[in-house]
C-alpha cells in the first residue's frame, strides 16, 4: 500500500478523491457564503490553496476530487444548481494546471528551491486568469453581467483572478511546504497522472 | 419517523417522502434548465408562482431556510442592480436620467428578468436541498447504475465533510489553548492565525487516508469500475413519479416548441 510507484488504480486512489473531495465541498461551501454578489465568485477564494496541494500531490484524482466538490460546494451554499455548475467547473484549471506544470518541469512540490516556488507563482497566476476567463464568460452568457468586456465584466474578472491567485500562491505554498514531506511518506504522492 | 435532509426535517406524510429519490433531484435540476431558456417578463414571472407554490406548498422549508435563499437573491440583487444599471450602458429609451446616468427602458426590462429568473432559481434550490439528503444522492447513483467505485467514492466523501468539520473545532480548541486568538487583532493578524490552521488541519485528513485503506483493503475489497452487484438502496420509481417526469418532460417539449416557434412569447420584446 505505501509503495506509489505500484501500478493500476488501487483502493488508496479512491479513498484519497473521496477525502480531497470532502474537504474540498466543506471549504467551497464555507468560501461562497462570503462572495463578492456574485453567486459561487468569492473575494479570496480560500478553497484555492486546497486545489493547488490536491491536484500536485494527487494527480487527477485530485484534479476531479477538488472540482467535483467546488461544484458541490457551491451548490450548498444556495448558487442555483445550474448556475453553480457551470460556473464551478472551470475551476479545474487552478489545480490542473499546477499539477501538469510541476510534473511536466520536474519541479519539487516541497518548494525547496526559488525555482520551485517561481514555477508554482506563475502557474496559479495563469491557471486563475484562465478560469476567471472562463468563469465570468458564463457569468455573462446567463446573463448575470449584462455586457462582454465592459466596467463590470472586468471588475468582476479581477476579483476572481487576483483572489483566487493571493489565496493559490498563499495557502498553497504554505501547504505544498508544510506537507509534501507527509503526502510523500505515508505513501500518498502519485507520481504519474493516475497512479 | 421524519427524514432528515441537507436543510430540514420532511414528515413521513409528505408528499416528498413518498417520491423516489432520483426523482427528487430530477425536476428540481430540470426546472433549473428551463428557466434559462425563458426570457420574457410575464413568463418568468409565471414560473416563480409555479416554483414558489412547490416551495410553500409542497416542500414547506423551515423559516430560516427561505430567509437563507432569500437574503442571498438580495445580495445578489444589489450587485445586479449595480451592473446593469451603473457599470453598463445598455441601449434604449431613457427612462430615468440621475445626472450623468442614463437608465434605458431595456435596462429596467433585463434587470427585472434577471430578478425573476434568479429568485426562481434560488428557490428551486432550496426546494431541491429541503427534498433530499446524501442516501438520496448515493440511491440515484445506484439507480443510475453508476460504477461501484464511483458510489463508494461518493459515499466516503460525504461523510469525510463530516469528519472535516469535526477536525476544524479540534484544530481551533488546540490553537487557542496554546493562546491563539482568531477574534482579536487587525484582519493581517488574524489571517495569519487563520492560514496557521491550515497545516494541522490537512494534516489530520491527510493522515486518516492510510488507515482508511488498510481497513477498506482489510475487508477484502477490491477497487472496481463495474457495476454493482449488490443494492443498498432501493430507487423504485411509483405512479407518482412518472407522473412528475411526465409533466416536466411535457412543460420543456411546450417551452421548447414555443421557443423556436414563437420568440415573442418567451424572448425579449426588443
Amino acid at each position: 500500500m505505501s509503495e506509489s510507484k505500484t501500478e493500476g488504480i488501487r483502493v488508496i486512489h479512491l479513498v484519497m478523491f473521496a477525502i480531497a473531495f470532502g474537504l474540498e465541498t466543506v471549504a467551497s461551501w464555507t468560501a461562497s457564503l462570503f462572495s463578492i454578489g456574485i453567486p459561487g465568485v468569492g473575494a479570496l477564494w480560500w478553497p484555492n490553496g486546497l486545489q493547488v496541494a490536491f491536484g500536485s500531490w494527487f494527480g487527477m484524482w485530485g484534479v476531479l476530487a477538488v472540482t467535483a466538490g467546488n461544484i458541490l460546494g457551491c451548490i450548498l451554499a444556495g448558487t442555483p444548481v445550474v448556475f453553480g455548475a457551470s460556473l464551478s467547473v472551470w475551476i479545474i484549471f487552478q489545480s490542473l494546471l499546477p499539477a501538469a506544470g510541476f510534473r511536466h518541469f520536474g519541479a519539487d512540490p516541497a518548494l525547496k528551491t526559488t525555482r520551485d516556488w517561481m514555477i508554482l507563482i506563475v502557474l496559479v497566476l495563469v491557471s486563475s486568469a484562465i478560469s476567471a476567463t472562463f468563469g465570468i464568460a458564463v457569468v455573462t452568457m446567463f446573463g448575470y453581467i449584462p455586457a462582454w468586456f465592459d466596467a463590470s465584466w472586468w471588475f468582476a474578472w479581477f476579483v476572481w483572478a487576483l483572489g483566487d491567485s493571493l489565496m493559490g500562491i498563499l495557502i498553497g505554498g504554505i501547504l505544498l511546504r508544510g506537507l509534501t514531506p507527509v503526502v510523500k511518506r505515508a505513501g500518498l504522492y502519485v507520481e504519474g497522472w493516475w497512479s | 419517523m421524519s427524514m432528515r435532509t441537507f436543510l430540514s426535517h420532511i414528515p413521513p406524510d409528505s408528499v416528498v417522502s413518498r417520491l423516489a429519490s432520483p426523482t427528487k433531484i430530477f425536476y428540481p435540476l430540470f426546472f433549473s434548465v428551463i428557466i434559462l431558456l425563458v426570457q420574457n417578463i410575464y413568463v418568468n414571472a409565471l414560473i416563480l408562482v409555479v416554483v414558489s407554490a412547490i416551495l410553500f406548498g409542497v416542500v414547506k422549508p423551515g423559516i430560516q431556510t427561505v430567509k437563507m435563499f432569500t437574503i442571498g437573491w438580495i445580495l445578489l440583487s444589489m450587485s445586479m442592480i449595480l451592473f446593469y444599471l451603473v457599470l453598463s450602458d445598455i441601449p434604449g429609451s431613457v427612462v430615468y436620467q440621475i445626472g450623468p446616468l442614463q437608465i434605458s427602458d431595456r435596462a429596467v426590462y433585463l434587470l427585472t428578468v434577471m430578478l425573476l429568473r434568479f429568485l426562481s432559481m434560488f428557490y428551486m434550490s432550496a426546494i431541491l436541498l429541503t427534498s433530499i439528503n446524501q442516501g438520496d444522492i448515493l440511491s440515484t447513483a445506484e439507480w443510475l447504475r453508476f460504477p461501484w467505485a464511483v458510489s463508494f467514492m461518493l459515499a466516503l466523501g460525504f461523510r469525510s465533510m463530516i469528519w472535516f468539520i469535526e477536525d476544524m473545532s479540534t484544530t481551533t480548541e488546540a490553537l487557542q489553548s496554546r493562546g491563539m486568538d482568531f477574534r482579536e487583532g487587525g484582519p493581517i493578524r488574524r489571517l495569519r492565525n487563520y492560514l496557521s490552521m491550515f497545516v494541522p488541519l490537512i494534516s489530520l485528513s491527510i493522515r486518516r487516508i492510510p488507515v482508511i485503506t488498510y481497513a477498506v483493503e482489510s475487508r477484502a475489497f477490491k477497487p472496481s469500475f463495474a457495476r454493482a452487484e449488490v443494492k443498498f438502496y432501493n430507487a423504485k420509481l411509483h405512479r407518482i413519479d412518472y407522473a412528475i417526469v411526465v409533466t416536466c418532460l411535457l412543460a420543456g417539449f411546450l417551452i421548447l416548441y414555443l421557443k423556436t416557434t414563437n420568440q415573442i412569447i418567451l424572448g425579449y420584446p426588443f
